[in-house]
């Protein structure tokens, strides 16, 4: 979010060092420059974020099952992620025998890069978005194929067959519900006829009923499976339980990241938490109008049009939701088995997809 | 819809399909445990798999062997008492049952009615507590945890009941030759009803959470079925038989302890989804059983009689006289039977106990062939072992 | 057709399991939760409770019973004398092996040690949860005369 206003940012510190130096900026500064703000961004925000987010599962999982939850470290036990975040710092790093060491250190950084660079293309409130593509939504679907790269890689690696076994069933269920997710991606797409997310945004300004779940209501029966399918599709995606097959504590133990310690394990953790707050971004940029608010407040001409503070109000406040939403599902259901998972998204999902995206194409037809 | 052991079955698909030949398929070989975390202690299981399809199975037991029996013949009567407790610690009160009603038996020691019914009130409210801790574990294992914890509420409360009276929270050390240990209070019998009325309050969460989930539904009906044939060929007892359709229950069969006395039904599957002897249905019985154990605990506690609670004659130095005997008597997990010689000596001449986990677990290997591997966790799950018990 | 309805029906299915499944769970969130804090909330322990013993020391006449019926041997006494003048100069339970079974405190003939209400013993070595009751500052000793200041249940059965 600060991103779009860093590049004077970046290269002001290139500019700084360059004068410490005492020599022109020139390439290398502004390439260190860039990355000195994207690590700070890192550090700053995001960490934090999924930190915040491991902490509110924890909470929120104590409390459904009539527990307190973390209460120790810190007021209400909030600092009890990062007090996590440390012990896993100064754990020791294993490495076991028969790995195969490149891949196995390599793969926690794919799949914490892959999570965390989804958060490029969020629009989080009007104007503050880091890069807004024109193919934002095709981005977003890629980075998350691309975290699969790494699970494989770590499940292989491993030299355990527990992780080969959960590398395995993650290759299963990507390919399970890749379709399903596409498709109902592709419907706001379709309705919208942009694959930008600031587009697809600023499509739904406007009071409640123009948000694409039920725009003029009549949308709705494309929209509600398309919403609903993109929902559970995303929850696969970010191997959340029902759907938590590749990790399956009780069957394979931890799944890919069995023979992971320390950090190492960490950068597989916090990602999943990434994971689910940039897909419920996502979904609420693209069925639940994003930033805008109910009340039309934030449309052109209204009172808060173009505020970005109020924009990134509703946003954070619509991802929220869908977040919490994910743990709550997560302490309800049980696990589904792995050739269940396919049944569902092969033979429940993708119909709906293609449904859905039938009527969307001809609702546009029509009006 | 595929077919697995003659059973046809109707809940999702799951056939492996034919491989083409020139496909290599390498069986890989599993080591499950002893430290995994569905083994439910430390069971070790060697699994030959295809992928995710289970071809063989082999459970290792005797990790946790502590040579029970040889201790008891070691030890006096009163002293060998505190170590059955240890076998099947989730089921302690039945265990300690098991050896005494044997040994009573042999000495033909004369145990007070209230003492009896005491011992029955105590040991439904351990076979409560054991149930529902195995279709928490259960829970667990196919990925619900939240009912696990709500199960472990009850099941608290009732470690609390069990505490104020016999003075241990898992291992009680109450049930002694002739009698027990400690009278009960007004007051408690009192909670203990209200306990009952909890529980049974609660069974509808258990049931809409859990037991009738759709996914859970779908990941245990028609799964890792135990049919009457197998599971009377492995001499399998309790809730595996029952729910495979047989209706053997020692309470009913062969009363023991004024079980005679009380009213109760003795579920028997198949219940309202699945087939019989799936591991739904074992599931289903536990929960049906907890409701008739409750039942018997609510009779059990109106017609408690006035009286001793132990037989006087049992002294600390007490030696059974020449004699043996044989007693099968029901535990939570199936029938938990003693055969006992006494020498005349001050220690068991033998005592050998036959634990259901045992015999149970080699249900496994059958089983799970053709299993996937989330399957064979829901078998391994609704067998609901004790390792401590099973290796003693 | 028939392929088509029980399709309709998994889905109806799978969208009513979850919402059964939350309308149980959510409702909790709002509720006390049922766990204590432990070391700042204790929980009722029943004067029955076979926790760590408790020993009168002036009564003991070290006539060896409770070591004797011990299952695990555990109890381990050295006096001078016997009987009433008998001088306790150690008294070790190795806690290590203690069944807490309460056995040892049934034969004693004085009823000088009893099943105390604590519950919790921690150690770094297993050394330290070997516990001298001859030691009398220790806090579960105490003299004849000290009144002990919570309930003891007698598990005598002489
Ligand atoms: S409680 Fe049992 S094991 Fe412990 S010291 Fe007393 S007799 Fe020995
Ligand atoms: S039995 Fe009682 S009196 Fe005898 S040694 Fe033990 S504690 Fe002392």
């Amino acid at each position: 979010m600060i991103l779009a206003e860093t590049p004077p940012l970046s290269s002001h510190i290139a500019g700084w060092l360059a004068g410490l130096v005492g020599t022109e900026p020139n390439w290398l500064f502004a390439a260190i420059g860039a990355l000195v703000v994207s690590a700070a961004i890192l550090l700053l925000v995001v960490t934090p974020v999924g930190l915040g987010g491991v902490y509110l599962e924890r909470k929120l999982a104590g409390r459904m099952q009539n527990r307190r939850g973390p209460n120790r470290v810190g007021p209400y036990g909030l600092l009890q992620s990062l007090a996590d975040g440390v012990k896993l710092l100064a754990k020791e790093d294993i490495l076991q025998r028969g790995a195969d060491s490149p891949l196995f250190r390599f793969a926690p950084y794919l799949v914490f890069m892959a999570a965390f660079a989804g958060f490029v293309v969020l629009p989080f409130a009007p104007g503050v978005v880091a890069a807004d593509l024109d193919v934002g939504l095709f981005y977003f679907l890629a980075l998350i194929a691309l975290e699969t790269v790494g699970i494989v890689m770590a499940g292989w690696s491993s030299n355990n067959k527990w992780s080969l076994l959960g590398a395995m069933r993650e290759v299963a269920q990507v390919v399970s519900y890749e379709l399903p997710l596409g498709l109902a991606a592709m419907c706001p797409a379709l309705a919208v006829g942009s694959l930008s997310l600031v587009a697809i945004t600023d499509y739904q300004a406007g009071p409640i009923w123009k948000w694409l779940l039920w725009r003029d209501l009549y949308w709705a029966i494309a929209m509600v499976p398309a919403f609903l399918l993109f929902y559970t599709a995303g929850l696969a995606a970010a191997k959340r339980a029902p759907f938590d097959l590749p990790e399956a504590e009780s069957e394979l133990t931890a799944g890919f990241h069995t023979e992971y310690s320390g950090m190492r394990f960490g950068m597989f953790f916090l990602p999943e938490y990434a994971m689910m707050l940039s897909l419920s971004a996502v979904t609420s940029v693209l069925f639940l109008g994003g930033y805008h608010d109910p009340l039309g407040l934030s449309a052109p001409g209204g009172m808060f049009a173009g505020v970005w503070w109020w924009g990134l109000i509703w946003f954070f406040l619509k991802t929220t939701f869908l977040f919490l939403s994910q743990i709550v599902l997560r302490w309800t259901l049980p696990r589904i088995r792995i050739d269940q998972v396919m049944y569902l998204c092969y033979k429940v999902l993708l119909p709906i997809g293609m449904g859905s995206l039938l009527l969307t194409a001809a609702l546009r037809l029509l009006g | 819809m595929t077919t697995i052991q003659g059973v046809k079955l109707d809940q999702g698909e799951r056939a492996a399909p034919a491989l083409p030949r020139d496909i290599l398929t390498e069986e890989l070989v599993f080591n499950m445990g002893p430290q995994h975390p569905s083994t439910h202690g430390v069971l070790r299981v060697v699994l030959r798999t295809d992928g995710e399809v289970v071809h063989d199975c082999q459970p290792l037991v005797g990790n946790l062997h502590r040579c029970c029996e040889k201790i008891l013949e070691n030890l006096t009567y009163v002293q060998g008492l505190p170590y059955v407790d240890r076998m099947d610690y989730l089921g302690a009160l039945n265990m300690e049952l098991g050896l005494v009603l044997a040994v009573e038996k042999a000495a033909a020691v004369e145990v007070p009615k209230r003492a009896q019914y005491l011992r029955v009130i105590m040991c439904e409210i351990n076979r409560v507590i054991s149930h529902l801790f195995a279709a928490g574990q259960f829970g667990l294992d196919m990925g619900a945890f939240t009912p696990f914890l709500y199960m472990f509420r009850e099941r608290e409360e009732a470690l609390t009941l069990l505490n104020e009276v016999t003075g241990g929270r898992l291992l009680y050390h109450y049930i002694r030759y002739g009698g027990v240990t400690r009278d009960v209070t007004e007051g408690w019998l009192k909670r203990c009803i209200a306990w009952c009325d909890q529980v049974a309050a609660h069974m509808d969460e258990y049931n809409n959470l859990l037991t009738y989930n759709h996914i859970f539904l779908n990941r245990t009906c028609g799964v890792a079925i135990i049919d009457k044939d197998t599971a009377l060929r492995y001499a399998a007892t309790g809730p595996i038989l029952r729910a495979a359709g047989v209706a053997r229950d020692l309470r009913k069969d062969m009363p023991y302890s004024s079980y005679e006395d009380f009213d109760f039904k003795v579920p028997v599957g198949p219940f309202d989804k699945g087939v019989v002897g799936d591991s739904w249905n074992r599931h289903r019985q536990r929960l049906l059983e907890i409701e008739e154990s409750l039942k018997i605990i609510r009779q059990a506690v109106a017609k408690l009689p006035a009286g001793e609670v132990s037989n006087a004659k049992i002294s600390r130095g007490w030696k059974a006289p020449e004699g043996e005997a044989y007693v099968a008597s029901e535990a939570p997990r199936g029938e938990i039977s003693c055969y006992f010689v006494s020498d005349g000596g001050k220690a068991p001449y033998r005592a050998r106990m036959r634990g259901p986990s045992f015999y149970n677990i080699s249900l496994l290997g059958e089983t799970s062939r053709g299993l996937l591997i989330g399957d064979l966790i829901a078998l391994m799950g609704s067998i609901d072992i004790t390792l401590g018990e099973c290796d003693r | 057709m028939m392929a088509l309805r029980n399709w309709a029906r998994a889905v109806w299915m799978g969208l009513k399991t979850t919402w059964v499944g939350l309308t149980i769970t959510v409702p909790y969130i709002f509720r006390r939760p049922y766990t204590l804090q432990y070391p700042e909330e204790v929980p009722e322990i029943p004067p029955t409770e076979r926790g760590l013993h408790v020993f009168e020391i002036d009564k003991c006449i070290a006539c060896d019973q409770c070591s004797k019926i011990c299952p695990v041997d555990c109890i381990t006494i050295e006096a001078e004398g016997k009987g009433k003048t008998a001088r306790i100069r150690t008294f070790e339970i190795d806690y290590s092996k203690c069944l807490f079974c309460a056995l040892c405190c049934e034969p004693c003939p004085t009823e000088c040690i009893h099943m105390g209400p604590q519950f919790d013993l921690v150690g770094y070595t297993r050394d330290e949860v070997i516990i001298d009751y001859a030691d009398r500052e220790n806090p579960r000793v105490f003299s004849g005369e000290e009144k002990i200041p919570f309930e003891i249940v007698s598990f005598s059965r002489k």
